[in-house]
C-alpha cells in the first residue's frame, strides 16, 4: 500500500508545485494591485479576500467581483489569472489521472487487491498455477464443492476471465510469474489456511520450479504436522521422476493416466466402469461397460500420448501399428508409417481396414477428427468395393475358381457390421462441440483427466487406494460391484464419501464403539426404518496396523503401504474399530442420512437397538428401569 | 550537481529564512511583522512540503513530518490574522499579534529541525 502512495505522490509533485506557485503569485497580485471601494477611495484587497476570490476563480466557479466592483487594473490582473489558473489545473488533473492510468500503477493497484484478498482468506483453500483449459476446470470444480482456490496465472487475460467464469464466489486472481517464490509467498503459499499447491501450468519446468518453492517454503510446516500437498502436472517422464524424487505428494501425467486407463478398458471393461463412475464427474454416465476389440489397433501420432497408448496396449496384449509424421525425432519403433494420417493413403499403407480400432493422437484438433473421419470413410468404402465385387461374381457366376476368394469377401462383409472403434486426443477444450458431434467411443481430454484426478485427491484422497487396489482384481469382481452400485443407482451420479471413526466425526459411533463391536451392517441401517439399509456399498477400510503406534504419519501427504491394512469390499459383518476410514460409494440422499446418522447419538441409537433413546432425566431413568426388569425376566 | 538536491535545500533554508524574517522584532508590535512576509512564509512553507513528499527513506519522513508542523503553524497564524481583520472586527491589536508571533515562533522551530536534518543528511552522505 505504500509505495502506491509513494508512486503516485512522486508523479504529482511537479504539479503540486506549480499550482501553489500559481495561486501565490495570483493572490499577492491582488493584494497589491489598488482597488477603489464604493465611495471611490482607494482600497487594498486583503489576503483573506484575495484567497477567496482566486479561490472561486480558478477553480472557474466565478461568483462575480467582490467586495467591491473591480477596477479595470484588477480586471486584466484576474483575465490572466483566470487563463493560467485553468490551465495549471487542467494539466495537475491530467498528472493524476495519467497516474492512474499508468500500467505500472495498474499493476501495483492489483496487487495490492489480490494481496489484501489472500491475507483475508479465513478459510482451507488451495493455490492454483496456470488457468488454463485444466485449471478452469479444476477451480470450477473446486468452487461447486465449496473449496476455495486462489489462482496465479501469467495472462491477465486469463485472470480477468476467471472473474467472469466464477461468478457465484470470488476467487483471487493474479496475473504474474508463478516460477518466482516471490510470487508464490504473495499467492499465499506460506498462509496458515493454505492446503495445497497445484501447479497446472503448461510447461514442465515451471511446474517443476512451483514444486520445488512449496517443498522448501512449506518445509516448516511439515515440522507443525501441516504439511503442503503439492500436486504437479508432468507431461514428460522425466519431469514426473523428477519430481517425485523430492517429496511431491501427486505427480499427474495426464498421458499416462488416460493410456493406464484405456489398457484397462480393454482388459476388465467393468473395472473400467468402476474407474469411471468413481472418478469422472463430467461425463454422462454409461450404464452398460464399453467393449474395446481386441485386435490390431492403429495409432496416429507417436509422441507423448501415442508413446504412452503404445506402451501400456503392449502390456495389455495389443499389437499396435503406428503412424507418425516425424517417425526420426519421435523415435518412433521399427516398422512405423511415415505420414499424418489424415490421408486415405497413409492410412490404406497402415492396413487401416484390417484394424478394430483407430487412435488419432497427434497434439492438433483438427487433424485428430481428419484422421477418424477418414478412416471411417476409407472402411466403409472398402466394405461397399467388396460388397459389389461379391454381388457381381455372385450374380455372373464368374471367378469360380475364386470361390476362396469369395468366402475371404463374405468375411468381411460381415466385418463391416462392425463399426472401427475410435478414441480421439482432444487438445482444447473449446473444439467440444466437433468432438461431441463425431460420436467417437472415447475422447481423451488432458484437462478433464487431470482435474478430475485432483478433485478426486482433494475430496477423497482414500479413492486412488481403492482403484489401484481394483485395478487387481478380475473383470468378474468388477461386475459384481457394478451390479451392487447400479441396483441403487438410477439416473444419479454415484458419489463417494470418506468418513473416519472418530470422535469429531462420528460421536455417536464412538459412544456405542466403547460399549461393544459394531458392525458395518449396523452402520448402513436407514435411520427413518432400521430394517432397510441405506443405499451404499463400502468400498474400503483403511486402518492402521497397531504393531507401531507411536509413530504418526500423515497419509494424505505420503503413502505408506506398510503401515496400513486396507479391506476391499468389506463383508457386513465386518467390524469397525476407532480410527477406521471408510470409503463408501452412495447416493447424494445416502450420504446425508449417513452423515445424520453417525453424529447424532439418539438416531443412531435407534438404528443399533431398535429403541427410541428417551431425553430427559425421568424418562432415561424410566428406561433403565425397564432393561432391568427386561433383564430379570430374561433370568 | 544536481539541480534536484540544490532546489530541496534552497526551499527548505529559505523557508526557515523567510519564516525568522517574519518572527524577528517586538512580539507585540504590528509595524515590525508585515503580512507579506507571512504570505511568503507560508507559500514557501508549502512548496517545501511538496519537494518533501515521495522520499520513501527514514529521514525523508522526519523531514516531511517537521514541514507539515511548520505549515499547520503558519496557517494557524494566517487563520488567526483573518479572524481578526474580517470576522471580530477588532483589527491585528497588540495582543493579537503576539499570538500570531508566537505562532510563527513554533513554525521557526520545526523549520530549524528541518535544516539541522537536512545538514546531518548532507554530512552524513558526503558526496
Amino acid at each position: 500500500m505504500n509505495s502506491l502512495i509513494f508512486l503516485l505522490l512522486k508523479r504529482i509533485r511537479l504539479p503540486i508545485i506549480l499550482l501553489f506557485s500559481v495561486y501565490a503569485i495570483v493572490i499577492l497580485g491582488f493584494v497589491l494591485i489598488p482597488g477603489r471601494d464604493d465611495s471611490g477611495n482607494v482600497w487594498h484587497m486583503s489576503f483573506f479576500h484575495a484567497f477567496y476570490f482566486v479561490s472561486f476563480m480558478g477553480s472557474t466557479i466565478g461568483f462575480g467581483e467582490i467586495p467591491y466592483e473591480f477596477t479595470n487594473a484588477q480586471r486584466m490582473w484576474t483575465v490572466f489569472s483566470i487563463y493560467i489558473s485553468v490551465t495549471i489545473w487542467l494539466y495537475s488533473i491530467g498528472a493524476v489521472l495519467s497516474t492512474l492510468q499508468n500500467p505500472a500503477f495498474k499493476k501495483i493497484l492489483r496487487e495490492n487487491e489480490f494481496r489484501k484478498k489472500v491475507n483475508r482468506i479465513k478459510e482451507p483453500f488451495y493455490l492454483i498455477c496456470g488457468y488454463g483449459d485444466t485449471g478452469k476446470l479444476l477451480a470450477h470444480e473446486l468452487s461447486q464443492n465449496h473449496i476455495l482456490s486462489v489462482v496465479v496465472d501469467i495472462d491477465q487475460g486469463r485472470i480477468d476471465n476467471l472473474q467472469i467464469d466464477e461468478q457465484d464466489i470470488d476467487i483471487p486472481g493474479l496475473a504474474a510469474n508463478a516460477s518466482f517464490p516471490q510470487v508464490l509467498e504473495t499467492a499465499g503459499l506460506t498462509h496458515d489456511y493454505c492446503k495445497g499447491v497445484i501447479a497446472l501450468t503448461d510447461k514442465d519446468d515451471v511446474n517443476l520450479k512451483i514444486a520445488i518453492t512449496a517443498r522448501l517454503l512449506g518445509e516448516k510446516r511439515i515440522l507443525e504436522e501441516k504439511s503442503l500437498m503439492i500436486i504437479c502436472r508432468a507431461e514428460t517422464n522425466e519431469a514426473e521422476a523428477n519430481m517425485n524424487s523430492f517429496g511431491t505428494s501427486h505427480v499427474i501425467n495426464p498421458f499416462d493416466v488416460y493410456a493406464r486407463r484405456l489398457a484397462l478398458s480393454v482388459r476388465s471393461p467393468s473395472a473400467y466402469l468402476v474407474y469411471e463412475w468413481l472418478t469422472n464427474p463430467y461425463h454422462i454416465v454409461r450404464d452398460e461397460p464399453i467393449h474395446p476389440p481386441k485386435g490390431t489397433w492403429v495409432l496416429c501420432g507417436y509422441g507423448r500420448f501415442g508413446k504412452a497408448v503404445s506402451r501400456h496396449l503392449n502390456y495389455v496384449g495389443i499389437k499396435t501399428v503406428i503412424i507418425e509424421a516425424l517417425p526420426d525425432m519421435t523415435k518412433s519403433p521399427e516398422g512405423s508409417i511415415k505420414g499424418r494420417g489424415t490421408e486415405a493413403i497413409t492410412l490404406r499403407e497402415a492396413k487401416i481396414t484390417d484394424a478394430v480400432a483407430i487412435v488419432a493422437g497427434t497434439d492438433n484438433d483438427a487433424n485428430n477428427l481428419s484422421i477418424i473421419i477418414t478412416a471411417q470413410d476409407e472402411m466403409k468404402r472398402y466394405h461397399k468395393t467388396h460388397k459389389q465385387n461379391w454381388e457381381y461374381s455372385d450374380k455372373y457366376q464368374l471367378l469360380k475358381n475364386e470361390k476362396q476368394n469369395n468366402t475371404n469377401n463374405r468375411h468381411s462383409r460381415k466385418l463391416g457390421d462392425q463399426k472401427l472403434f475410435t478414441i480421439a486426443r482432444q487438445n482444447y477444450s473449446r473444439n467440444k462441440k466437433v468432438f461431441e458431434k463425431a460420436e467417437l467411443d472415447f475422447v481423451m481430454q488432458p484437462a478433464s483427466i487431470i482435474a478430475g484426478e485432483i478433485l478426486s485427491i482433494i475430496k477423497t484422497p482414500m479413492l486412488s487406494n481403492f482403484l489401484s487396489l481394483a485395478r487387481r482384481q478380475k473383470d468378474e469382481w468388477a461386475n459384481v460391484l457394478i451390479s451392487r452400485i447400479s441396483s441403487f443407482i438410477e439416473n444419479d451420479v454415484p458419489t463417494t464419501w470418506m468418513i473416519k471413526i472418530s470422535q469429531e466425526q462420528t460421536p455417536a459411533v464412538m459412544y456405542f464403539l466403547k460399549q461393544g463391536t459394531i458392525t458395518l451392517e449396523k452402520m448402513l441401517r436407514h435411520p427413518r426404518n432400521r430394517d432397510i439399509s441405506i443405499n451404499c456399498v463400502v468400498l474400503l477400510v483403511h486402518r492402521k496396523k497397531h504393531s507401531n503406534p507411536s509413530k504418526h504419519y500423515d497419509s494424505t501427504n505420503t503413502y505408506r503401504p506398510n503401515k496400513f491394512d486396507d479391506f476391499l469390499l468389506p463383508e457386513n459383518d465386518f467390524e469397525i474399530h476407532k480410527d477406521d476410514q471408510l470409503l463408501i460409494c452412495g447416493d447424494q440422499e445416502s450420504m446425508k442420512l449417513m452423515c445424520w446418522t453417525v453424529s447424532n447419538i439418539n438416531v443412531y441409537n435407534y438404528i443399533h437397538t431398535g429403541y427410541e433413546l428417551p431425553g430427559g432425566y425421568v424418562w432415561q431413568w424410566l428406561y433403565k428401569h425397564k432393561l432391568m426388569q427386561q433383564k430379570k425376566k430374561a433370568e | 550537481m544536481n539541480f534536484e538536491k540544490v532546489s530541496f535545500a534552497f526551499f527548505i533554508v529559505f523557508a526557515l529564512t523567510i519564516n525568522f524574517g517574519f518572527f524577528t522584532g517586538d512580539i507585540d508590535n504590528p509595524t515590525h511583522h508585515h503580512i507579506y512576509e507571512l504570505f511568503a512564509a507560508i507559500v514557501i512553507s508549502l512548496i517545501a512540503t511538496v519537494i518533501k513528499l515521495g522520499d520513501r527513506s527514514h529521514i525523508g519522513a522526519v523531514l516531511l513530518a517537521t514541514s507539515l508542523v511548520a505549515d499547520i503553524h503558519l496557517l494557524g497564524a494566517a487563520i488567526i490574522w483573518g479572524f481578526a481583520e474580517h470576522i471580530t472586527g477588532t483589527g491585528v491589536t497588540p495582543e493579537i499579534m503576539a499570538t500570531i508571533v508566537s505562532v510563527s515562533g513554533g513554525a521557526l522551530i520545526a523549520n530549524i529541525t528541518s535544516v539541522v536534518l537536512l545538514v546531518i543528511e548532507t554530512v552524513v552522505v558526503r558526496r
